[in-house]
């Protein structure tokens, strides 16, 4: 049996075994987590011989439909080999995160989640794995239904059903949109069959022909995988479904589900799509979406209390950094295959980095939350005292989001950043959207000092009933596991790269310029050349963590070495407080005071820009303003789908779902009479 | 790759002299600047021209005070110490900086980041209101001077098609006078003056109202690492901006290239001086629509230096 | 409306007596005494129909002289140039008066003084706390009654003032009692949420030495000037002439006009260095040191002159009660008119480069509002009043010294902000150039004492109020026996401001706290005492 195979396998094993062992908590993780290894095992075995051998292919003989005379190829790229390390890393951090931390759904019964979340994975598996795009949007809705489940495990509490159904609801239009998508390229296909290799030839032949009817189905992909995604403004289901889910849940999802949105962006932007004026248009389209993202998404982050919310939002912006390099990839294929590959290797680096530091974050926030009982920002400080580990974790995480060298953030940040400007050299619009990620850059630091700072620094204050210890072996083991990846992939991230560029190259059509000329020939450097730039030499950026972080710690020994030359002794002592007595409570400065004049100026700023004297301000700051026209009117839907199924007595999920297969069905059979 | 992989030797002179310009010069140029220029609008004398090194070498022997028990103010110190180093040894100071070949734009400026972070840590660290309130400050001044910086830069860059430091140097050479470049010096000079900290952009330390902000809890040698870096900082951010933006002199054979940074470097200190003296601080809601329109500014540059002017 | 109106009025309405008038029979002084329970309705009429704005209270205890405590309430009605004393007496078995607070705000902190200090309870006041003695100070030990002994050092008692808690979502930012923008200890509890001050609570009084107590109980007629010239390091002249002249006025003393000139030259030297102090003050707490350089070294010739005129920079010690110890010669007229000619040639170019000073502007103006009924209301005055629009001077309204022969005019801005307060202060400079230049040119030959050969007669009051560079100074005078008085009660300008500066802060920004506070130029050490005020229960003043 081949790898792959072999991991679902092992995945659907798991989840028989734990859906019966539900009972024993304890056990049904560690089967979980046996059965996550295992096939994680297998995974990466297979990555890496895609990665020197070229890409997997295997017919896989229980997938083989008869009717329709389809014989399914199981077809694994580089490309997918990126994404399934990702999904193995995810994967292993967040069950073995799981075994304690699903203590705080002390009510429920295990037997709804471990399946689900091994069934999750394995149909995971199943969208990168396969190049037919029936099977891909199959395993795709299964994914959306198996993810369900999991942000609405805890059915007793109002907001996890209403925000499970949301996401369902949303992400179930947003396939139907693919669905509808496929079925114009199916029917344009003179071979009638769903291939990727044949869906290329289509569209490309559509975007001579009809070239309207090309950008339609284009369109509908984009605003099915944005949804999924998290990208502006189809992401709205994120800031209301993940801090109502399990935390676990939320890590997993964050690091899986929102990256396979950009997976399947890139497969249909740039393996489908050849390369012609559309991509110019559509990669701007993506870059500007991505850019929007990482703006609102960011600064609304900024005012958000609550630590699930607050990482939400980030999820948002961070996902609007991917689409920005992938953007920049698509677009300037046609004009400039250097700068699109690096574009793109960019945007895959931020994928990767991302599901280690978001998916790190969200396991920061859920061991908060299971020693303190809370993740309310003002309500519990100063936990450097009592969780070292997991503040070191979550500083190192916060940094790389932020970017801060050397951690994996900075790098793909910097690449994201740097090719921008060269693209922006021939496409000005790009320098600009580089230069709006640059400034959110900053506001993610901002909100991530405040995020540590009411958090983890200061003085400790928490609950009476919290224990002061850190939270279990099993939770800090894979905080730790991330952030080495962090570190790591900071500091040597030249063969990381490399294997990016194997699965960018793959699906990028044409010569593509080598491995070396893209980023010179050291190992532990970076330097980025532009070739035919009217710089004499063609080097146009540099990063050489190794180097840079030696002086640094170097500089660091010595002004160590200064500060100790005057043998200075320390004391403690009491703040200063000008002279009178007071409580701690009372100085305590709190979190919404923190950055309340930048909050409140970027509030009022867009009512006095220059704009014509109607009554705009007001429509303005509503239009600018996300809560008002994402989150709310999204819970305002949750609601009413909540209560029309509770109004239809729990059938309205049902109904729901025969909806969505019944779509399928019809379609199917539409397809078989079309054929026959 | 060949032109700037420099030999060892060359390599070595250039870390020295940008680690003696950093660090000594640093400190020396301040207290020039406090005697001869600001004493003197003040119709005072002044202090010693040595004072900052006294005042340096007087922290490192005293009494170093905790309020607060966190690691942090333990490391942040050494962090921006160390991260103004190295942004120091990314900067060319006369003559192609040590670290030329292995950083660029992007690494400088989130070297420099990392030095206001480490401010801003040691000021979240403490529980004293003054200091939460100066980091805050701190941060929203960053947050809006830092796009400022980074356009300054990016128009260089444009022009010079590369991010690495030389290369937007000797470009800015060969350009000539352009309009964006104007446009950014200016920019980049109001920049400056926010992110050292002198007025009327004074606000995150502001003495008087919030009695030093986020330094207000330290003492001795943690203060003395934070003084000698703050100098540092000054002069990596005036020798970028006598580098790049007034590059003349740097095709000079050496040591005339050095002769002609150093008076660069006393031209913008003494004009920084000079605006210091005659402004008082300013509110930080005031700064930050202040810096709203300097990014417009940089912005409209930006676009010129793209559309080749 | 004359004294003699004002007399008749208040005797057909509320059977108010008069009392003695003093010795010199001013014409613009008034003193009567009115039973407890018309009180209520005097004041009434008096603030809300007549006009009068109130000064201060005093509460002296004449157990030994009438059996009985008595209540001093001093008004002044600017317009007719009248200061109005209304006296009430009180039983010493039942020792308390109903308040007059409700009425008229601006008594809030003097009655809580009147219960500190002698132990009279105002019954009806909104906010009974204590307000100048320190925090463990023991209850019943009243300080101004006559059997506590001067110098008496109790062991500290444990009762806590309970301090304000800050409101939801905001925190406390201390100012004080050390910080870097005061130059004395007082605590302004700031309550700050983000940058802006949503409230703030008061508590001062930490340079309080017992003066009056001093002045009471061992120290003569012609010690306590000495003593008054210190109760502020800034404007001591200003006390020691206030007490001078309302000793004089109760004993009948006429001084001698060359004597009148001096004081007056004394004490326009001394509002020209303190205005040039606040002016690099306030340029240093804004953060512009040049201002602070320049403005000081502007101020240094004036500190010349007067130790060459005194002896000394500060404390001049020229007055005495009779008229003045110190001479200003012919031979150094020159010298001193060298001087002005100097500064003005300084003041107008500073004068002509604030407005153009656009970062300057953008602090100073629209800040620290304090609005004019606001101002009216509090009875808040000198430059802190000009600049909110109120036209108060004593120079002009009740004249004293040489004032009623000099020629020169209020300065009044309408701003309400704190740039109208700066305007105001400069252009008084000025004024005091030109009042110091007509003074030296008027000053008839003569001599500078009156000999006194009798011993001052007791049971006389005496009243004099005096411009300070920061408003009115007031003080009232009971002289006793035994060469000293029985009650001497000042009150500095500053007591009344203060009392506005928490309403003022409320909605300010942080950053504005100290430049505001500083604007009102407050003078700690002669308020002489602390108060508590709370900002956020705002309603409590309404």
């Amino acid at each position: 049996m081949d790898p792959l195979t072999t991991a679902v396998v092992v995945l659907l094993t798991g989840a028989l075994l734990t859906a019966f062992l539900s009972r024993h908590r304890l056990m049904a993780g560690y089967v979980a987590l046996a059965s996550v290894i295992l096939a994680s095992i297998s995974l990466l075995r297979l990555s890496l011989w895609i990665f020197s051998h070229g890409p997997f292919e295997t017919v896989v003989p229980l997938l083989r439909l008869p009717v329709s005379g389809l014989r399914v190829h199981l077809i694994v790229d580089q490309l997918s080999a990126v994404f399934l390390f990702i999904i193995v890393l995810v994967a292993v951090s967040t069950t073995w995160f799981s075994l304690r931390a699903m203590e705080l759904c002390k009510a429920r019964s295990l037997i709804r989640f471990y399946p689900a979340l091994l069934l999750f994975f394995a149909t995971t598996l199943g969208v990168v794995a396969f190049q037919n795009m029936l099977v891909f949007l199959l395993f795709w809705e299964l994914m959306t239904l198996t993810s369900y489940l999991l942000i609405a495990f805890e059915t007793e509490k109002p907001q996890a059903a209403r925000a499970g159904l949301l996401y369902f609801v949303a992400a179930t239009v947003a396939t139907s949109l693919m669905v509808i998508a496929t079925t114009i390229l199916y029917a344009h296909n003179p071979s009638h069959t769903f291939e990727f290799s044949q869906l290329r030839d289509t569209l490309g032949t559509l975007t001579t022909t009809k070239p309207v009817l090309a950008n339609i189905v284009l369109a509908l992909f984009l605003v099915g995988f944005g949804t999924k995604a998290g990208i502006l403004p189809f992401g709205f289901w994120i800031p209301v479904a993940y801090p109502a889910a399990p935390t676990v849940t939320s890590a997993a999802m964050a690091g899986i589900v929102t990256k396979l949105g950009v997976y399947g962006t890139v497969r249909v932007f740039l393996d489908l799509l050849p390369p012609s004026e559309l991509s110019l248009v559509w990669g701007s389209i993506i870059a500007l979406l991505g850019t929007a993202s990482i703006v609102v998404g960011t600064l609304t982050a900024l005012q958000q209390t609550e630590a699930k919310r607050l990482l939400s939002f980030h999820v948002i912006g961070q996902i609007g950094y991917m689409w920005l390099g992938v953007g920049i990839g698509v677009a300037m294929y046609h004009l400039h295959p250097a700068i699109a590959v690096l574009g793109l290797m960019g945007g895959l680096f931020h994928v990767v980095n991302n599901a280690s530091y978001k998916s790190l974050l969200f396991l920061n926030a859920g061991a908060v939350e299971y020693r303190t009982g809370t993740t309310e920002l003002d309500r519990v400080g100063g936990l450097m005292h009592i969780m070292p580990v997991t503040t070191v974790s979550a500083i190192i995480a916060s940094l790389s989001i932020a970017g801060v060298p050397p951690l994996s953030g900075f790098t793909s940040k910097w690449l994201i950043f740097e090719r921008s400007i060269m693209a922006g050299l021939y496409v000005p619009v790009f320098i600009f959207l580089g230069l709006v990620a640059v400034f959110i850059s900053a506001v993610t630091l901002a909100s991530f000092m405040k995020f540590l700072a009411t958090l983890f620094l200061g003085d400790l204050h928490v609950g009476e009933q919290v224990a002061h210890r850190e939270v279990p072996v099993s939770m800090t083991i894979p905080q730790t596991l991330l952030a080495i990846v962090c570190v790591v992939f900071g500091v040597a991230p030249v063969p990381v790269l490399w294997y990016l560029y194997r699965g960018a190259a793959e699906i990028l059509p044409g010569m593509v310029p080598s491995f070396n000329s893209l980023v010179g020939t050291s190992p532990f450097r970076v330097n980025l050349t532009l070739l035919g730039s009217n710089s004499a030499i063609g080097a146009t950026g540099a990063w050489d963590p190794l180097l840079v972080t030696a002086v640094f710690v170097g500089a660091m020994l010595f002004a160590y070495g200064i500060s100790r030359l005057g043998g200075a002794r320390t004391r403690k002592v009491p703040i200063w407080l000008c002279g009178e007595e007071h409580s701690y409570q009372e100085i305590m400065y709190s979190s919404h005071s923190f950055l309340q004049p930048f909050n409140r100026y970027f509030c009022r700023l867009y009512p006095e820009l220059p704009v014509p004297k109607m009554r705009m301000p007001g429509l303005l700051l509503k239009l600018l303003n996300p809560d008002t026209w994402i989150t709310y009117p999204a819970e305002r839907l949750a609601e009413r789908l909540a209560r029309a199924q509770t109004q239809a007595g729990g059938r309205a999920l049902v109904v729901y779902l025969l909806w969505a297969v019944a779509l399928v069905v019809i379609v199917g059979l539409v397809l078989l009479f079309a054929h026959t | 790759m060949a032109g700037y992989e420099s030999g060892l030797k060359v390599t070595q002179m250039t870390l020295a002299l940008n680690l003696v310009i950093a660090l000594l010069l640093g400190p020396l140029m301040a207290g020039v600047v406090r005697k001869f220029v600001r004493a003197r609008l003040h119709s005072r004398q002044g202090p010693p021209v040595l004072q900052p090194f006294y005042d340096i070498c007087k922290l490192l022997g005293k009494e170093d005070l905790r309020s607060s028990s966190s690691p942090i103010v333990d490391f942040a110190p050494i962090v921006v110490m160390a991260a103004t180093i190295t942004a120091a040894l990314l900067t060319p100071m006369g003559m192609r900086s040590p670290l030329a070949g292995h950083g660029d734009l992007i690494v400088f400026v989130n070297l420099v980041t990392i030095a206001v972070v480490g401010t801003v840590m040691v000021g979240l660290s403490s529980a004293s209101p003054y200091s939460l309130i100066g980091a805050a400050r701190e941060i929203m001044m960053h947050i809006m001077v830092e796009p400022v910086l980074v356009i300054c830069l990016i128009v260089a860059a444009v022009k010079a098609q590369s991010l690495l430091f030389w290369h937007m140097a000797e470009g800015a050479t060969a350009g000539g006078m352009s309009i964006s470049m104007v446009i950014a010096t200016i920019a980049m000079l109001m920049a400056m003056q926010a992110q050292i900290g002198k007025q009327p952009f004074d606000i995150a330390e502001a003495e008087t109202e919030v009695m030093g902000g986020a330094f207000v809890e330290l003492s001795g040698p943690r203060l003395a690492l934070f003084q000698w870096a703050s100098f540092a900082r000054q002069i990596v951010y005036a020798s970028m901006l006598a580098a790049i933006f007034i590059p003349w002199g740097i095709d000079l054979a050496p040591p005339w290239n050095l002769g002609a940074h150093l008076l660069k470097l006393l031209g913008v200190y003494v004009l920084v001086g000079i605006v210091d003296v005659v402004h008082p601080r300013i509110r930080v809601e005031q700064a930050i629509k202040f810096f709203v329109i300097i990014i417009v500014l940089s912005l409209i540059g930006l676009g010129l230096a793209i559309g080749g002017y | 409306m004359t004294t003699q109106e004002l007399a008749t009025q208040l005797q057909e309405r509320f059977d108010a007596e008069q009392g003695e008038p003093d010795g010199l029979a001013s014409p613009g002084w008034l003193s009567v005494t009115v039973c407890s329970d018309r009180l209520l309705d005097a004041i009434r009429w008096l603030w809300e129909d007549a006009g009068y704005r109130f000064l201060i209270s005093a509460g002296s205890d004449l157990r030994r002289e009438r059996g009985k405590y008595l209540v001093t309430n001093l008004f002044a009605q600017d317009e007719h140039g009248i200061y109005l004393a209304v006296h009430t007496e009180v039983d010493p078995e039942q020792p308390s008066i109903p308040s007059i607070t409700p009425i008229v705000p601006a008594a809030n902190w003097t009655e809580r003084e009147l219960r500190d200090m002698i132990g009279v309870v105002p019954e009806g006041h909104p906010d009974p706390r204590r307000l100048v003695l320190a925090d463990d100070w023991p209850e019943d030990l009243y300080p101004l009654r006559w059997d506590v002994e001067h110098g008496i050092k109790p062991p500290p008692s444990d009762c806590q003032v309970p301090r304000e808690p800050p409101p939801e979502g905001s925190s406390v930012v201390p100012l004080g009692p050390y910080f870097p923008s005061l130059e004395e200890p007082a605590y302004f509890r700031l309550f700050v949420e983000g940058e802006e001050v949503v409230g703030a609570d008061y508590r001062g009084f930490y340079n309080h030495r017992g003066i009056e107590k001093m002045g009471c109980s061992v120290l003569t007629y012609n010690q306590i000037p000495f003593i008054a010239e210190r109760i502020c390091g800034i404007c001591g002249c200003v006390h020691s002439t206030a007490y001078c002249q309302a000793v004089e006025r109760a004993a009948g003393i006429e001084i001698p006009e060359r004597a009148k000139y001096i004081r007056t030259i004394m004490l326009e030297l001394e509002r020209m260095q303190s205005h040039l102090l606040w002016l690099g003050i306030a340029g240093h707490i804004v953060g512009f040191d040049t201002v602070l350089m320049q403005t000081w070294r502007m101020r240094e010739p004036i500190m010349w002159l007067s130790e060459k005129l005194s002896g000394n920079r500060r404390v001049y010690g020229g007055n005495i009660i009779g008229g003045v110890r110190l001479d200003i010669p012919t031979e150094v007229h020159q010298d001193v008119l060298d001087m002005l000619d100097k500064l003005e040639t300084e003041w107008k170019a500073l004068y002509k480069s604030i407005p153009g000073d656009t970062s300057l502007m953008a602090r100073l103006r629209g800040t620290g509002v304090l609005p004019h009924e606001l101002a009216v209301e509090r009875c808040v005055v000198g430059p802190t009043a000009r600049g909110s629009g109120v036209a108060i001077d004593t120079r002009l309204d009740h004249p004293y010294a040489a004032y009623d022969r000099l020629e020169f005019e209020k300065c009044v801005h309408d701003g309400c902000d704190n740039l109208s307060r700066t305007l105001v202060r400069l252009d008084e400079t000025l004024v005091s150039i030109g009042l110091i230049r007509q003074a030296l040119q008027q000053m008839p030959d003569g001599p500078i004492l009156t000999q006194i050969d009798e011993d001052i007669p007791g049971g006389f009051e005496g009243f004099s109020g005096v411009e300070a560079p920061r408003g009115e100074v007031v003080h009232w005078v009971l002289t006793g026996d035994e060469n000293r008085p029985t009650r001497w009660r000042p009150r500095a300008p500053t007591y009344a401001n203060l009392q506005v500066v928490p309403p003022m802060l409320k909605g300010s920004q942080l950053a504005d706290a100290p430049i505001n506070i500083a604007s009102f130029d407050p003078c700690f050490s002669c308020t002489d005492r602390m108060e508590v005020v709370d900002m956020r229960t705002d309603d409590e003043y309404d």
